[in-house]
């Protein structure tokens, strides 16, 4: 039993408190019972005490029976009274044999003896025992307890009458060990029958042991006590000496005592009796106990288990319940709980595989699945088909109708579409607009069928409280084993096939390999450049941009190049598009411009003022920190912010004009100067245009590159020019090559210049060099 | 027996003609009236007459009854034993020393007592009955009554040493000398002192 | 089965027992020797005094030579080694009265003492036997 088990715990409580009791009980009952025997035995002695002196007037009283006998007898009255002296004394020495006194006299009434059957030579003495006759007025003997020579003599007198009382008999026996063993006999106690003289104590019977009476006038010569605990040879005793006669100077005691191991003898019995019936109380308790213990912790081990295997997630358990105590109680509560729990988790497994809004299983239920039907063919070297259903522009529904309407739709479509696929087929709710379908043992061809099927679903077209609602789907397939071989593997593969089918406008695509390499580089391109920002793998470019008024070349546009450590210099065009999907732009975007503007700064220092223009991309604009930081960096550095552009395009501007409008504000308030990139390739209005706080207008590269043979696009240009120029905005053209195109851009008020015919995009310090260079040939040109 | 018949009557005559009476009045020690006391008168120089009496003492209720009894020497004492019972009358005294059973049914034969002097006598069955008997050897004695008085008639004139006793007594009277046939009837007075007796036993009642 | 049970063992040992028991000694030791006698006399006499029914015959008697002599008798009678100092039956009772009642009332007294000293009933038998004679002497006939 371990000493942390429940079992063990009862069974030390249990023996314990027992234990506890037993001990205090003991004491308690020890303590009671040496008071008691105390009491008893000083309620003994008195007792003894009366005792003693009642035997002692009993014997008192058979003496005088024995006596007055004698005293009665015609013939020893005739002798006594005729003065017969033999014939008194042979009476005397008769009955003294007979009756065994020891002393026996005769004495006449003023005290002389007439005759005595210890000495004829006493006779005419004086009488010994005047105090005896004294005693009462009553007509019968006399007895007393008397002193005489070193032993204890009952004495007895009574009157010979004659009528008249003419003499008295005293008779006399000793008191020995013998009579003392009679009161003992009677009163249970240890008898000692002693005198203080001019000696001190003397002894003249005792039950007690020799060498005990030895030791005892030493023991009572400390105190005249009545009542006191002696010890004698070892032995303790409760002791109580009584009066029993003798005179004032010679009295006579009885010492009445009892030792105390007598009295203690059945008290130590007793405790004995305890202990040993305590041994067996603690045992029994332990045993039953150890029972108890048992009934307790077995079913509770029992449901400790059961609560086990429930956490284990076996929630079939049969969970006994007993008895209606407490232990049936937490029974049939685990029973409950196994229950509520099963309950719970197939509630929480439903939730967790069904989606909430259609009934159908959601994407989680979807990929077990498919994991399964993956496995089961491959082990029968089956094939089988997903298909990705994405329903074409449904933000809008949800944006136009809301959100509840947009719901119904998917219960709507969730339905058809069960409705439209075979039993085996599983279809999911795979994300907001998404719909998977499983079709096992199906190959990509076949899945054509099914693909037209669920097209078919969606022309009949949805009603929405009495409103026709027209949707189409997109659908992308991918097969096993063909495109895949788990399951991550083929949505992935019909997830870019069910984009592709929506760009391609075809609504339907299977998937070719050919997609996936792109991302698959994108994904760890990512990570590439996140680690490039880190370790300044980017550098800054700086394309200048060259005023057509005067040569100069003050302004530059500013382009991140990444130089990665084994892919070599990475273009732009494939990873700045993938940034700007990731939002990562946002940290190319910021480190750009602490470098420009760092790096602009110390340009200023050396008293070089050029403009540079950074890019912003949508998420840029839409970041609302952005001013901030521009303003903080602009501080940092100590730069005007005159000397900063930033460069947006229009449709990044169109994605939220509003809250992108808001950004620009702000950022035109700093000082610095906005420009639009990419002018003309977007979908801005021209509302929006009236709005912006641009300073600059950029004209794509698109539209310059044959302005000098295209007479288009050199119409468009002009106009262009035209309206920046009235709308008060510096115009940039880019792409700028060749000069017959840097003499019509001039020919029609062009600003600024900025293509390979100057430069192409150059580092900081080639940068400055070119420029030196044009400056210098400039200057040369004009002068 | 003629002559002192005869002598008796002389003296009868004589005495008659001039017989008196003699009061004695007996008292204690606190001087209180004496029961049960004797007073006899001894004939000065010449002896009395003796007399052949009876006296009867008898055993009532387990008691002598009377408690003294006064008589002559020469009295033959009767023990009736009116309870009818078994009693055994005896007496150490050296006036009387004797022992009588007396039994239911039975008459016992009386008793002489003829030397003069105080008996004491007892029961040896019913240890208590006590009796005094004074003998005394004059004709001319009496017991005192309540009142302590006692008349002795017929008295010769002549001189008498009188005599009072009590059992009780702590000592012997002082006697008197009394004249009798004097013209007044002389009155004597013995105040006697008593004695404290030892304590009696006593018979159990139920 | 069991009658016969009880014939053949048990009464024969009970009479044993009974029977030896009543030869062990004289009837005096049996019935207690000096100590016994002088108790039985002193509650006979005690009693017999006390009771109203017999108590008449003992007024004013000497109980202490009372006692002393019917312990004496009792002594004698029963076979103890006391010589009986006192007067006949008759002499002892004559002019007293005694009725058969008084008599009886005595007896039943001694029977009562007997069975609370815990005399065997042979033994009280035997007693009280030896005492029945003296009836004669004690009661007086009414003539």
């Amino acid at each position: 039993m371990r000493t942390q088990s429940l079992a063990f715990r009862i069974v030390v409580l249990f023996v314990g408190l027992l234990a506890a009791v037993l001990l205090l009980t003991f004491v308690v009952v020890s303590a009671a019972n040496l008071q008691i025997s105390h009491t008893t035995t000083a309620a003994e002695l008195q007792t003894g005490e009366r005792v003693l002196h009642r035997l002692l007037e009993q014997r008192g009283a058979q003496l005088a029976q024995a006596a007055s006998v004698l005293a009665q007898d015609y013939g020893f009255r005739q002798a006594v009274a005729t003065r017969d002296a033999d014939t008194i004394v042979s009476v005397l020495q008769n009955s003294g044999a007979r009756i065994q006194a020891q002393l026996l006299m005769l004495s006449s009434l003023d005290n002389q003896i007439i005759a005595d059957t210890a000495d004829a030579a006493h006779k005419g003495k004086p009488y010994p025992f005047p105090q005896l006759l004294n005693q009462t007025s009553d007509a019968t003997g006399k007895t007393d307890i008397e002193w005489i020579g070193g032993k204890l003599y009952w004495l007895v007198a009574v009157p010979v009458r004659v009528p008249l009382p003419i003499a008295w008999v005293t008779m006399g026996f000793v008191v020995d060990d013998a009579t003392a063993r009679d009161m003992q006999a009677l009163s249970g106690l240890q008898v000692t029958l002693l005198g203080h003289g001019a000696e001190g104590y003397e002894i003249f019977a005792s039950t007690l042991p020799t060498d005990q009476v030895r030791a005892l006038p030493n023991s009572l010569s400390r105190a005249d006590m009545k009542e006191a605990t002696i010890n004698l040879g070892g032995e303790s005793y409760e002791a109580r000496l009584t009066r029993l006669g003798g005179s004032e100077r010679e009295p006579i005691y009885g010492l009445l005592a009892r030792a105390r191991s007598e009295t203690l003898a059945p008290f130590y019995k007793l405790e004995e009796t305890l202990v040993i019936l305590a041994g067996i109380a603690l045992l029994l308790c332990l045993v039953a106990g150890l029972k108890i213990a048992a009934r307790i912790t077995q079913p509770l081990r029992g449901l400790a288990e059961v609560a086990r295997r429930i956490q284990s997630g076996d929630y079939r358990q049969d969970v006994q319940v007993q008895d209606a105590s407490e232990i049936g109680q937490l029974a049939g509560s685990v029973a409950h709980m196994q229950t509520a729990i099963a309950e719970r988790e197939a509630e929480i497994m439903k939730l967790a595989y069904q989606d909430a809004l259609t009934g159908l299983p959601n994407r989680v239920r979807f990929v077990r699945a498919l994991t399964k039907a993956i496995e089961r063919a491959r082990g029968e070297g089956g094939k089988l088909t997903v298909l990705l259903i994405g329903l074409d522009r449904f933000q809008q529904i949800n944006d136009t109708l809301g959100h509840p309407m947009g719901d119904r739709v998917l219960v709507e479509v969730g339905a058809r579409l069960k409705e439209a696929v075979r039993d085996d087929d599983l279809v999911a709710r795979q994300a907001g607009d998404e719909f998977a379908l499983l079709l096992p043992g199906v190959d990509a061809a076949d899945a054509l069928h099914t693909i037209a099927r669920i097209h078919r679903v969606f022309d009949r077209h949805f009603e929405l409280d009495g409103r026709p609602l027209d949707l189409r789907a997109s659908v992308g397939a991918a097969g096993f084993p063909e495109h895949g071989d788990d399951a991550t593997e083929l949505m992935r593969c019909v997830d870019l096939a069910m984009y592709r089918a929506k760009r391609s406008g075809e609504r339907q695509a299977l998937y070719d390999p050919t997609y996936r390499t792109f991302r698959q580089e994108h994904l760890s391109l990512l990570g590439d450049l996140q680690r490039a920002v880190e370790r300044n793998e980017l550098t800054v470019y700086y394309q200048p941009k060259v005023s057509l008024a005067d040569g100069s070349a003050n302004e530059a546009e500013a382009l991140v190049r990444w130089m990665h450590p084994e892919r070599g210099f990475v273009p732009p065009g494939d990873f700045i598009p993938f940034a700007e999907q990731t939002g990562y732009i946002k940290e190319v975007t910021r480190w750009m411009l602490a470098r420009v503007i760092s790096q602009v700064g110390a340009w200023s220092e050396t008293g070089l003022y050029l403009k540079v223009s950074v890019n912003l991309s949508t998420r840029d604009l839409l970041d609302p920190g952005l001013p901030e930081l521009v303003a903080s960096l602009l501080e940092q550095a100590g730069l005007a912010p005159d000397y900063l552009c930033l460069e947006i395009t229009e449709s990044g501007f169109m994605e939220e004009p509003a809250h992108a409008l808001d950004i620009l504000r702000k950022l035109r308030a700093l000082g610095v100067s906005l420009a639009i990139d990419d002018y003309g390739t977007g979908f801005s209005s021209l509302a929006y245009l009236r709005k912006l706080p641009i300073t600059e207008l950029k004209i794509d590269r698109a539209f310059v590159l044959e302005i000098d043979r295209n007479a288009g696009d050199a119409l468009i240009v002009r106009s262009t020019i035209e309206l920046g120029k009235r709308l008060g905005l510096k115009v940039v053209a880019e792409g700028v090559e060749t000069q017959p195109i840097v003499d019509v851009l001039a020919e029609m008020g062009c600003d600024l210049i900025q293509g390979y015919f100057y430069s192409k995009p150059l580092p900081a310090e080639a940068f400055l060099q070119w420029r030196e260079t044009h400056m210098g040939a400039v200057t040369m040109a004009s002068g | 027996m003629q002559k002192s018949c005869f002598a008796a009557l002389i003296l009868a005559l004589s005495g008659w003609a001039q017989a008196a009476s003699v009061e004695i009045h007996l008292v204690d020690g606190a001087g209180k009236p004496l029961a049960d006391a004797a007073a006899y008168l001894e004939p000065l120089g010449s002896k009395a007459p003796a007399s052949k009496a009876t006296a009867v003492i008898d055993q009532v209720d387990k008691e002598f009854v009377p408690l003294v009894t006064v008589m002559q020497t020469g009295t033959l004492v009767r023990f009736p034993n009116r309870d009818n019972i078994r009693h055994h009358v005896y007496s150490f005294s050296p006036a009387k020393t004797f022992d009588l059973p007396l039994y239911s049914g039975t008459k016992a034969d009386p008793v002489l007592f003829d030397k003069p002097g105080q008996v004491v006598l007892g029961c040896n069955i019913h240890d208590w009955m006590i009796a005094y008997a004074l003998v005394v050897d004059t004709p001319w004695f009496g017991k005192s009554n309540e009142q302590g008085l006692v008349k002795i008639d017929d008295i010769p004139p002549g001189e008498y040493t009188a005599r009072a006793w009590h059992p009780y007594q702590a000592a012997d009277a002082a006697a008197q000398t009394i004249k009798v046939g004097a013209p007044a009837e002389p009155k004597l007075h013995f105040q006697i002192k008593l004695a404290p007796q030892p304590p009696r036993p006593k018979p159990k009642s139920y | 089965m069991l009658s016969t049970y009880l014939a053949r063992f048990l009464l024969p040992a009970l009479l044993l027992l009974t029977c030896s028991q009543a030869h062990a000694g004289t009837l005096y030791e049996r019935l207690g020797g000096d100590a016994g006698l002088t108790d039985i006399a002193n509650e006979l006499i005690d009693q017999s005094a006390q009771d109203p029914d017999t108590r008449r015959s003992f007024h004013k008697v000497d109980i202490v030579r009372l006692k002393r002599l019917l312990r004496e008798q009792l002594c004698e009678l029963t076979g103890g080694p006391c010589h009986y100092t006192g007067d006949t039956m008759q002499h002892v009772h004559g002019g007293l009265g005694i009725t058969e009642g008084e008599f009886y009332g005595m007896v039943d007294h001694l029977r009562a003492i007997l069975d609370a000293r815990g005399i065997a009933q042979a033994d009280k038998n035997a007693l009280l036997a030896l005492l029945a004679p003296m009836k004669r002497d004690i009661v007086e006939e009414r003539k």
